[in-house]
């Protein structure tokens, strides 16, 4: 059953157009949720469904009305809001402000009934504020007041709930905890939620369907994978990020990704890695804008991986393969090129020792040297030795340094 | 809760009950409690006359006038999202006065037999001065509360100013017209009485009637309306409701300032802020105030008397000022 239905929606104001062409259905029961950059229409959308935005064109139906033609009271007992900020000049109880969630249901001679303070009394449940019954609306925690004005909007048993940025505020749990909530009421008691939010992983972990705009303009409606691609989100967000599933719900996680911290590049660092003993090194190093080179990684090694994201060039073998002569002199071409050699704490084996052994190579004996937890090397050799020998050759060198102070 | 209510409502009617006694025990004549009872049986005598033709019309007409003012105040204050507002500080008693001034110059007044006439363009003055209030102070579809009392107060100034000048040019006029900008209740009779009867009681029981819609107004107009309430109505008819009430209170007793603002105040601080309380309770503490505010002018200077409403202003206008203050502080 189409819950919502949005018709070439077009809003304006004055000269300038905030939503051009939108057009939508929602179904009942599924966790919507639109996402897009600041000032992309995202609240307007959510304003024009509940008819608070004047439209220039096009139309907006609830159940198959036009929401413009419900009155104001029709329109409340299916519809409810939850704004972004909730602020009041008068300071009401909590209870209040729940049971304000019940007048579309109230006759203003009758008052309330026994059913109004039930309904009150379950939402104040299932948002967790209860406790705050008596507490006074202007004297709680910004995560508390939102809860309330969460148990305000379901009180009216609506059909719809739209949550403008319901958890930008809050602390983390809370911010789980009332989108747990709607979760659950979408999923068993077929509740429609439409929510603008601003986290991109929230979004994924929650939503059935993710709706992105772009400059008034829906670019792509879809399940959050088909939706928050790598490519979706550099496009309609302009910055890169890395997109993996989340090992929580198996959903797109997002990682921005930062330009580094850095003005100018510095020296051409060289690591010599593997396994991902370099991986914590390329970060910081990556980020302070070294420009970096690494020795031979086999295919989905975890160093290589990190390579890969920051999309540095790379000496390949493939998994488990030894490596070939021709990396190991396109190895000596980096090294050589390279103002300094940062050995990391890896694993070597006879399969990686070249990396190792390399150095030893005479046109590098003038090199700087950075050998990182040295003293554990011993531990780390399965190579007969070898690596203890390399190390112990390189410490007597002049230009060799333990550890790595460049921060 | 509901025992503190009970507790609540109980001592202001009784307090509001002890201040009609004093109203009526003093004044220019002092006269006592047992010759209040006395005059009661005994026609003719002269404490009756000056129990029954001056007296209590001026008392009850005090207590009517209070409470419609309070009421409008605390309607006001809940439309506007703003505690410092009243219908004298949105310049609608000055709005209601001039309305009231320009009927007696033009002797439009005198088409409509009694104070009525005088009463309706009254209301027509306290209603275009909340319209034009209104647009001044909204810049930009927001409803700033510095603006809006800077507006009030702009116009009341310039409506001064402007029934100064109607007063200069009509000399011949200038008694009746200097009576509304000092209001006061010394012109009581029985006619005044029956007119804020018919009214400002209806208008003030409607009112209270919308304490729901106000309550929620009190979260912003947008949110009123997401949670159901016709908001362009129901302010629609709450502020022709007031007009109503202040164009009938100017009519009768001039500009009395600031019992809307205060009254509500002081029920907010024992009552709490829901507006079901509010209004009944600002009904009850306005009559109370303006009844006592009229007495104490009786008392003071006695044989002559200050007029309510500069009692009225002379006592909450530092009251005023500690709201002020008050609500410039960090947690409001």
């Amino acid at each position: 059953m189409t819950e919502v239905q949005i018709e070439k929606l077009k809003v304006s104001f004055g000269p300038r157009t905030v939503l051009q062409e939108v057009s939508l259905s929602i179904e009942k029961g599924r966790f919507i949720t639109i996402v897009g950059p600041n000032g992309c229409g995202k609240t307007t959308l959510l304003r024009s469904i509940t008819a608070a935005v004047k439209k220039t064109s096009g139309a907006v139906y609830l159940q198959g009305t036009e929401v413009e033609q419900l009155v104001q009271r029709e329109r409340a007992k299916h519809l409810a809001v939850v704004p972004q900020n909730t602020d009041v000049a008068y300071e009401f109880s909590c209870y209040d402000v729940v049971m304000m969630g019940r007048y579309a249901h109230i006759k203003r001679w009758q008052g309330e009934q026994e059913k109004d303070r039930e309904m009150v009394e379950i939402a104040m449940a299932q948002t967790n504020v209860a406790y705050l019954r008596d507490r006074k609306f202007t004297e709680i925690s910004g995560g508390e007041r939102q809860r309330v004005i969460l148990a305000q909007a379901l009180a009216g048993e609506p059909s719809v709930v739209l949550l403008d940025e319901p958890v930008s505020n809050l602390d983390p749990q809370y911010q789980i905890e009332i989108l747990d909530t709607m979760k659950m009421l979408s999923v068993e008691k077929s509740l429609t939620v439409i929510s603008v939010l601003h986290d991109l992983n929230l979004a994924a972990m929650y939503s059935d369907e993710i709706i992105m705009l772009q400059a008034g303009k829906v670019v792509r409606v879809g399940t959050p994978e088909a939706v928050l691609t790598k490519e979706n989100i550099e496009r309609v967000f302009a910055t890169e990020v890395l997109v993996s599933p989340s090992p929580v719900m198996n959903r797109p996680h997002i990682y921005a990704k930062s330009k580094g911290f850095f003005q100018e590049e510095k020296e051409k660092l060289h690591l010599i890695c593997g396994g991902g003993s370099g991986t914590p090194y390329l970060h910081q190093l990556f980020h302070r804008g070294y420009q970096l080179s690494v020795c031979v990684l086999n295919e989905g090694d975890l160093d290589w991986q990190t390579l890969k994201e920051f999309g540095l060039p790379m000496l390949e073998e493939k998994p488990f393969a030894p490596i070939s002569p021709e990396s190991y002199q396109a190895h000596l071409k980096l090294l050589e090129a390279a103002d300094a050699i940062v050995v990391c704490p890896s694993y070597f084996s006879p399969a990686n020792l070249p990396n190792l052994t390399i150095l030893l190579e005479p046109i590098l004996a003038e090199k700087k040297i950075y050998l990182l937890a040295g003293e554990t090397c011993a531990d780390r050799d399965f190579a007969d030795g070898e690596v203890t020998r390399i190390y112990q050759i390189l410490n007597k060198r002049p230009t060799c340094e333990q550890g790595l102070r460049l921060w | 809760m509901v025992k503190k209510q009970g507790i609540l409502y109980l001592a202001a009617i009784s307090l509001l009950f002890f201040s009609l006694l004093l109203a009526m025990r003093f004044g220019a004549v002092n006269i006592s409690i047992g010759e209040i009872w006395q005059a009661l049986g005994q026609e003719g005598s002269k404490f009756q006359l000056i129990f029954y033709q001056i007296r209590l019309p001026r008392v009850i007409l005090g207590a009517i006038m209070g409470a419609g003012l309070a009421m409008t105040g605390a309607v006001m204050q809940g439309i506007f999202q703003n505690p410092l507002v009243d219908s004298y500080t949105l310049g609608m008693s000055s709005g209601a006065s001039l309305g009231a001034v320009l009927a007696i110059i033009t002797g439009v007044s005198s088409l409509i037999p009694g104070i009525s006439g005088l009463s309706f363009f009254a209301f027509l003055g306290a209603l275009a001065t909340l319209a034009l209030v209104y647009a001044l102070g909204n810049t930009k579809g927001k409803l700033a509360s510095s603006t809006l009392l800077l507006a009030g107060i702009v116009v009341s100034y310039f409506i001064a100013a402007l029934i100064s000048v109607l007063m200069l040019l009509n000399k011949n006029k200038i008694d009746k017209i200097v009576f509304w900008n000092m209001g006061s209740l010394a012109a009581a009779n029985w006619n005044k009485v029956l007119l804020a009867a018919i009214v400002i009681v209806p208008c003030s029981f409607l009112l209270y009637y919308f304490w729901r819609e106000l309550n929620m107004l009190s979260f912003g107009e947008e949110a009123a309306k997401n949670l159901g309430v016709n908001t362009t109505k129901a302010k629609a008819v709450l502020l022709v409701l007031s007009a109503l009430i202040v164009g009938t209170v100017v009519a009768i007793g001039g500009t009395i300032g600031f019992v809307g603002l205060i009254a509500p105040h002081i029920v907010r601080y024992f009552a709490g802020v829901h507006n079901k309380q509010v209004l009944f309770l600002s009904a009850i503490t306005g009559a109370t105030v303006l009844v006592l505010a009229d007495t104490l002018g009786r008392v003071l200077v006695r044989p002559a008397e200050i007029p309510a409403g500069v009692m009225t202003s002379v006592i909450a206008g530092p009251f005023f000022i500690y709201l002020l203050r008050k609500q410039k502080s960090p947690n409001s």
